[in-house]
Parts: structure tokens; C-alpha cells; sequence
């Protein structure tokens, strides 16, 4: 019979670009970690069942409902949660153009739509609206009726377009 | 945990998730010797997990979680004799961008791309999904549309293939998934009721002949059931199309009684099913004549 693993285990994953070692009990969802011993509070729990997208966050550039991932399956990945997506002081892209398009009201679900959106504008950086809102599903907003969040993912999209233009010319 | 907090916990949280013993198997044999030497009932295989935590949010509490995530040949997608095997922990992105399969199968790589959401997709595994026995749960209609099969290894090591249907309710490690002649299937799903009923039908075609249709239908309420449908072959897609209400009624016929919920009766789960199966029948007639 194989041993079975002790009762707290180690984990080790890149956190938002920084090497982390976390010592956790096997039943403690992501989420909790994140939240509860690393203050990371841009992850929400709403719906604790995978279903409503406010706890969304990148697991190796996948979205990922950290609600319902137990934290010993980041072992070895690259985590990354709004926080690490930008601050304050000098905001991810995704992050200025929700704030211009007013695409949030109470916020509490932009955390996991930014995620989302980051991982869709890697997989396709040229989105039509239907992929826009085929990734969106997963993710629920109880205030905004998606269009203005919609059309923040397009002005995204094309402001990426822009400055990687940019980018190619200047190198 | 606090006071507060366990107020808040309710009937189902993931503070109610009870602490199990953890395996990390490398190899399919690690998988099954855990579980072989596990309390009978006691241990639960978890791939993507997305249905197991919810489970286990529930009340479920297994003593040992055997994870199964990253065993690589359970991961694995080929071709051998012209079936196609999907490896139970594929998770539906790996199979909607698998390279074989968009070649190969092309009604199997699309109807994945579309399947739940990207989150379920990137986490969750056809055979997770097959093991939940949740009968809404389209990928495993669509499999029982395309008349795969699955291989469950027993404890005792030998293997068994069985239906879709029954793969669920085996004792053993499902391994794979088996989708026969995958070139010429053509599948056509219906979610528009979802989550109260999906209708899955498959065809095999050969040039503007049908030669074989299968038809799954499951749902909140409704037991998943798929069977062929009732043709006389070969059958031309303009006759399909002509056929196509007499065709979804006598299938409809057949299906278990669906029970009533908040979302449906189970009446009109039935009268909708025979009509979205009629819409996809005739919609195949149509597009491939």
C-alpha cells in the first residue's frame, strides 16, 4: 500500500510572479488561502460552486474557480489574482479601460471578469462579440448587464493591438 | 472556526469540507493499488474535481482522495484501429484543441470548443464528467450520441468496456473513452432548454446517406437516455428530413417518464424533447442534402 500523505502538505507555486511555499491541510480550497493567510481579497467567494466566476483566477493562464480547486492542485504553477495583474498606483490595461468604460457598478464581480478577459485576449487577441461573450458566461454581474463590460473587452482588445503595433515598430 | 462563521455555513460550504487523506498516483497501478487497499466506499478518485468538492461541500466526506489529475497515460489521445481513445483525465480543452481530434473528428473537437464555460473546459475531464452521473451534463450525452464506449480498469486489474451509462455505475478507474469510426460523425446538440433538458443526436454519414443515428436526451429531472433511432438504412438526408417528426416521436416514446421541478413539468419536457429532436433532424436533412 502507498503512504498516505501526511496531514498538511507542501505547496509551491509562483504567486503572482513570486515564488511562494505554502504549508496546507489537503481540504483547503484555493480561495481560502488566498483570502484568509494571504490577504489576497480580490478573490470573492459567491456562489462557492464553480458557477458564478467572482473567484475566478489564473491557474498557468487558465481561468480557474479558486471556490472549487483545492490548493494542493497549484502545486508546481504559476497563480496569478487581480492583485497581480496591476495597483492602484499604476493599473493593468484591462484594469484603465474598465475604469473609463464605467464597466463595473458595485465591483464585486470585476476581479474575476478582468481574469477572465486576460485569458481570452491571449487566446484571442481579436475577439468577435460572441467569443466575448461565450468567455462572459461563466462569469456573473448582477449590475451591469454585461454591454458596457462588452465593449470594455473590445476598446481592450484594440488598445493591445495598438501598443503591441507600436511595440514592433519602435524594436 | 468561529461561531459566526458556522452560522453561515448552511447546508452546503466549503467550510463543511472534511479533511481526507491525500495520493498523488503517477502510474494508473499507484491509482488502483490506494484504492484496492482503501475501506471499501471509503475513497474517491479525483480528476478536475469540480463535481467531487461540490460534493464533498455537500456533506460528502471520502476518507482518502486519490489524485488523478496529473497520471499522463490517463491524459493521453490517439487513434488506434480507427476508434478514437480520449484519456479519462483530458480535460475538454485538451480535447476541443487537440490536434487529432480537430483532424480526425472534427463534430467531436467543435461541440467541446462550445461545451459549459472556458473555466469548466480548462479544469474539467470527460471522464469526471461521465462519473458525476448527472444526467444534464452534455459531454456525456454527446458521447452516448456518438456510441462511445468506455474502459473501466477494476481493482483486480483487468479490464471491462461497457456502455457510457453503465461506466458510472462500475467499481474500478475509468481510463478511457472510446469514440468508434470518429471521421464520419457528425453531431448536433440542442442546450436551449438547459439546464432542464438537452437533446444530443449523431450521425454517421457517407456521402448524402445516413447510415446510422443515435439520439441522447437527459436533463434536471430526466433520466439520460440514449438508444438509435428507429431507420430504415440507408437513409437519404432528404428523407430525413421528410421523416423527421414521425422519426423524434417514436424515440420520445421510449424515453423515460421525466419528473416535474421548478423548471419544467415533466410533460413538457417530453413534448420538447420530440420537438427539439425533430428541429435537429431536420436541420441535418437540410444541411447535408
Amino acid at each position: 500500500m502507498l503512504m498516505s500523505l501526511p496531514a498538511l502538505i507542501e505547496v509551491a507555486c509562483s504567486l503572482n510572479g513570486r515564488q511562494r511555499n505554502l504549508t496546507v491541510p489537503p481540504h483547503r480550497v484555493l480561495a481560502d488561502v488566498l483570502r484568509d493567510e494571504l490577504g489576497l481579497k480580490g478573490c470573492k467567494v459567491a456562489c462557492d460552486a464553480a458557477v458564478c466566476g467572482a473567484c475566478t483566477v489564473l491557474v498557468d493562464g487558465a481561468p480557474t474557480a479558486a471556490c472549487s480547486t483545492f490548493a494542493f492542485e497549484v502545486n508546481g504553477a504559476e497563480v496569478t489574482t487581480i492583485e497581480g495583474l496591476g495597483e492602484p498606483a499604476a493599473p493593468h490595461l484591462l484594469q484603465q479601460v474598465f475604469l473609463e468604460r464605467d464597466a463595473f457598478q458595485c465591483g464585486f464581480c470585476t476581479p474575476g471578469m478582468i481574469l477572465t478577459v486576460e485569458a481570452l485576449l491571449r487566446e484571442h487577441p481579436n475577439p468577435d462579440e460572441a467569443t466575448i461573450r461565450e468567455w462572459l458566461s461563466g462569469n456573473t454581474c448582477r449590475c451591469t448587464g454585461y454591454q458596457m463590460i462588452v465593449e470594455a473587452v473590445q476598446a481592450a482588445a484594440a488598445a493591445i493591438r495598438v501598443r503591441d503595433a507600436a511595440r514592433e515598430i519602435d524594436a | 472556526m468561529n461561531v459566526e462563521r458556522v452560522a453561515l455555513v448552511g447546508l452546503r460550504s466549503r467550510a463543511r469540507i472534511a479533511p481526507f487523506r491525500l495520493h498523488r498516483p503517477s502510474t494508473i497501478e499507484d491509482a488502483l493499488e490506494v484504492m484496492a487497499s482503501a475501506e471499501p466506499g471509503t475513497a474517491a478518485f479525483m480528476a478536475g474535481g469540480i463535481d467531487l468538492i461540490g460534493g464533498m461541500k455537500a456533506g460528502y466526506s471520502p476518507a482518502d482522495v486519490i489524485h488523478i489529475a496529473r497520471v499522463e497515460a490517463l491524459r493521453r489521445i490517439d487513434e488506434h484501429d480507427g476508434t478514437l481513445r480520449i484519456g479519462a483525465c483530458a480535460t475538454h480543452r485538451d480535447i476541443a484543441e487537440s490536434e487529432l481530434i480537430r483532424a480526425r473528428a472534427p463534430a467531436v473537437a467543435r461541440c467541446w470548443r462550445q461545451l459549459a464555460n472556458p473555466r469548466v473546459r480548462c479544469k474539467g475531464t470527460v471522464g469526471g464528467n461521465v462519473m458525476a452521473r448527472q444526467s444534464g451534463y452534455d459531454a456525456t450525452l454527446m458521447l452516448m450520441a456518438a456510441d462511445a464506449k468506455a474502459s473501466v480498469v477494476a481493482s483486480e486489474g483487468h479490464c471491462v468496456d461497457s456502455s457510457i451509462a453503465e461506466a458510472a455505475m462500475l467499481q474500478g478507474l475509468l481510463t478511457s473513452i472510446h469514440v468508434p469510426e470518429p471521421g464520419t460523425l457528425q453531431l448536433r446538440v440542442d442546450r436551449s432548454l438547459y439546464p432542464a433538458l438537452v437533446v444530443v443526436v449523431g450521425f454517421r454519414q457517407s456521402k448524402d446517406v445516413v447510415t446510422r443515428l443515435h439520439a441522447a436526451v437527459g436533463g434536471a429531472q430526466c433520466q439520460a437516455y440514449s438508444a438509435p433511432l428507429d431507420v430504415q438504412e440507408p437513409v437519404t438526408c432528404a428523407d430525413l428530413a421528410a421523416n423527421a417528426q414521425a422519426l423524434a416521436r417514436a424515440f420520445v416514446s421510449r424515453l423515460p417518464a421525466p419528473g416535474d421541478d421548478w423548471r419544467a413539468s415533466g410533460a413538457y419536457r417530453t413534448r420538447m424533447a420530440a420537438v427539439l429532436l425533430e428541429r435537429l433532424l431536420a436541420q441535418e436533412g437540410r444541411a447535408s442534402c
